[in-house]
């Protein structure tokens, strides 16, 4: 069976307006010369930032981000994509004026949602549906150079953009008016959302403290001392490195180097960074000059700048997403660990998948390592409390939000903000029942991707089962030739950290999904009718309490997929004016 | 969080014009309005109509409810019953479509694929009525209670529970019956 799973991605669609015309004013020859090129262009800036070409469709070219792999900056990934598509068909029009007295002009529209995606391996056909529709209905009403951007992918990026309003518009065959925005700018290193790094620091005493204590050993010479910071996305890795930037510095040359999401070379733009600082702190550029593109000419640059600029004080190098980077900057940060010999003490701060990254070497026995957990319940509200601000949102809500957030600080900002977007955030109804923040759903995501096939489909079992569940149902669930080796796919989820094992509650045959979301995410990935199936088949299995509820899930995907959709579209609001000039 | 002091708090807030009020009480009882209305089988379009009038009435009544503010739901959920009676006298759908079975099934690509979809879409609509109808309303977000169900459906409140398990297991039965396990292996 081919697999299949709902994921959200962000489209790209770009057409030629006025090709008609363009086909009567040239020679085929040289018009299709001038397509060549122009998809040429299209292919090649999409690659760049991590798109696929999907498809070309007459003068149309369709790129989407999100397959095979979801990046959790997608959104932006395709708006830079856009804007540069832009620029770089600009350049292409001299070209093209020069040599054949034409110019193109594109047109594209931005969006994001869902899709349902077909098996990575087989390519990447995926089947279209409404995300796609929207993105050529924007394209179509963008004029000719505009990028139009949904409303979805603008609250991704709206950090990272300059956009103003369009009216909002009814596209052909469509009920719904469709928000868009026109994309001016994009600010380009900046995040599609900020960071709230100004947040009051909560917890994290100890960690502070431990990153202190190593400080005094590394001033004290004569070796270069390394910790490893390691923790999930968002749980609070770049505020803690900020706090102890401050700290550091009354005492020691603090210079820091963030990865970027992707690039040509991440070790070369950190390096290039560290270097510009250590310029601006006074440090002579290194003789000879480093050479970016000469690992072994780097590795001794660096060394030696550091090395002199740790003579008048101690130096701290902060190096943040070091998941990201490429292997070079990881051999760098060894090298410099071995050799060398200054007042220096080097921080790389990394999500937990970081150590599998780095072949042939134990995270663990190199230096030091601090676990980053999430915050406590207690500390999780004091956040909440302190971003939301005085009257922005009902009392009691910070705990709610902390609760929902499982103690992981970039959720509570994310859920702050999103409530705080909506003109109105009204009661907030059931407890748990916000939608996921579409940045949060996007890091989810990305946790869950590159899975093998095993693993994903023994992840989506257990996630029909529950946040927490007993191994035996799971494997009771699981096809024929996957039963047995239930257990191994079990304990191989539990390294790549998305399971726990064990629970007080349940016993030791117990794992649990690390983080409610991310079960909620393996879930929603599951398409409704596959959920249906399982739901009964769980039903089949678990003969205890439970059955009901499994019946009537798998009831509900079946009618919903039947064409019984589950919601109306919205209700009337009749309140306003006041209820005795309603009449019916 | 108790539902019924929410419910009454949402209540006497959009009672005195608070829109925060109002939306809360959409929210609550948005779903079981239109599970109620779509459970006696209206088309999405009349359903739209027949929704529209059962928040209108709300909105005209909500301040002679005082009494029943508690049990809201109960009052919507007959009112939506109500309003769609009412609409399908008036458009006699029901001699129309006395099996109104839910009625898109979508195109599916590969004929295997659309032979296990077929299948699936049978065990739905040839569940009896009365349990379409039932779990319609049932499997709303979030749970009705059962006076609620009882209100939408004209059903006595001892029954239900009886009901709903005979109706699951009725498509449990169906589903099993149509062997959806064994077309699983096989993939």
């Amino acid at each position: 069976m081919q697999r299949e799973v709902r994921k959200t991605v962000s489209v790209v669609f770009s057409d030629v307006a006025g090709s008609t015309a363009l086909a009567e004013q040239l020679d085929p020859e040289s018009l299709r010369r001038a397509m060549t090129r122009y998809f040429e262009v299209a292919r090649r800036v999409h690659q760049r930032h991590g798109g696929v070409v999907e498809k070309f469709i007459g003068d149309a070219v369709m790129a989407v981000f999100g397959i095979p792999h979801v990046h959790e900056d997608d959104a932006l990934r395709a708006v830079r994509a856009a804007c540069e598509l832009r620029e770089e068909v600009a350049a292409l029009n001299r070209e093209l004026e020069r040599e054949l007295g034409v110019a193109l002009h594109v047109r594209t529209g931005v969006n994001t949602g869902l899709v349902l995606a077909g098996d990575e391996q087989e390519g990447h056909a995926f089947v279209g549906g409404d995300t796609v529709n929207v993105a050529a209905r924007l394209e179509r009403a963008a004029c000719a150079g505009e990028v139009l951007v949904g409303e979805a992918t603008h609250r991704l990026v709206a950090d990272a953009v300059r956009v103003e309003p369009v009216a909002p518009f009814v596209p052909r065959g469509k009920t719904a008016p469709v928000a868009a925005f026109r994309l001016l700018e994009v600010v380009w290193g900046a995040a599609g959302q900020a960071r709230r790094l100004d947040a009051p620091l909560v917890g994290r005493a100890d960690e502070l403290d431990a990153l202190d204590r190593l400080l005094d050993r590394a001033a004290g010479g004569p070796a270069c001392e390394l910790v490893t910071i390691l923790g999930d996305a968002g749980v609070g890795k770049s505020r803690l490195l900020r706090a102890f930037a401050e700290r550091a510095g009354e005492r020691a040359l603090v210079l820091t180097g963030g990865c970027p999401p992707y690039g040509e070379s991440v070790a070369a733009e950190v390096v290039g960074q560290l270097v510009a600082q250590a310029g601006r702190a006074g440090a002579r550029p290194p003789e000879p000059a480093v050479d970016l593109t000469d690992p072994r000419s780097m590795f001794r640059g660096v060394r030696v700048l550091l090395e002199t600029l740790a003579r008048a004080r101690p130096v701290v190098v902060l190096l943040d997403d070091v998941h990201r980077a490429e292997q070079v900057l990881l051999d760098l940060v060894d090298y410099l660990h071995a050799f060398a010999a200054a007042r220096l003490l080097l921080v790389v701060a990394a999500r937990r998948e970081l150590p599998g990254r780095w072949p042939g070497r134990n995270v663990r026995a190199a230096g030091t390592v601090l676990d980053l957990e999430p915050l406590t319940e207690a500390e999780a509200t004091a956040l909440a409390a302190g971003l939301l601000g005085p009257d922005r949102l009902p009392a009691g809500t910070a705990r709610q939000v902390a609760a929902w957030a499982e103690g992981n600080p970039l959720f509570v900002e994310q859920l702050l903000r999103d409530l705080a977007d909506r003109e109105d955030p009204g009661p907030l109804g059931r407890s748990g029942s916000w939608p996921v923040p579409p940045a949060v759903e996007a890091l989810v995501a990305v946790e869950l991707d590159h899975l093998t096939a095993d693993e994903r489909s023994v992840l989506e079992l257990a996630s029909v089962v529950g946040r927490v569940f007993d191994w035996r149902s799971v494997a009771a669930l699981a096809p024929a030739p996957l039963g047995p080796r239930v257990v191994g796919v079990l304990l191989a989820l539990t390294r790549r950290n998305l399971l726990q094992v064990g629970d007080r509650r349940h016993g030791e045959d117990a794992f649990s999904f690390r983080h409610r979301l991310l079960r909620d995410a393996a879930y929603q990935a599951i398409p409704k009718r596959e959920r249906a199936i399982l739901h009964v088949r769980a039903a089949d299995h678990l003969q205890d309490e439970g059955v009901e509820q499994h019946l009537g899930q798998a009831y509900r995907y079946l009618a919903q997929l039947a064409g019984d959709e589950p919601r109306p579209a919205p209700v009337v609001r009749p309140l306003r004016p006041a209820p005795a000039e309603v009449t019916a | 969080m108790g539902a019924s002091i929410d419910v009454r708090d949402l209540a006497r807030a959009a009672a005195a014009g608070d829109q925060h009020g109002w939306d809360g009480l959409v929210e609550r009882f948005g779903e079981l309005v239109w599970s109620t209305i779509r459970a006696y089988g209206l088309s999405p379009g009349d359903g739209a109509d027949a929704a529209q009038t059962t928040w209108l009435l709300l909105a005209e009544q909500l301040g002679h409810l005082e009494a029943q503010h508690e049990r809201l739901g109960v009052w919507l959920a007959a009112t939506a019953r109500r309003e769609s009676l009412r609409l399908l006298g008036a458009a006699r759908i029901a001699t129309a479509a006395p099996n109104s079975a839910p009625a898109t099934e979508p195109v599916a690509g590969a004929a295997a694929a659309q032979g296990r979809e077929a299948l699936l879409w049978r065990v739905v609509r040839e569940l009896p009525e009365h349990c379409r109808r039932l779990l319609r309303v049932l499997l709303t977000v979030p749970p009705p209670s059962h006076e609620e169900v009882s209100a939408a459906l004209d059903l006595p409140i001892a029954g239900i529970a009886a009901a709903q398990a005979a109706c699951l297991q009725d498509f449990r039965h169906r589903m099993s019956n149509f062997s959806i396990r064994a077309e699983l292996e096989d993939s």
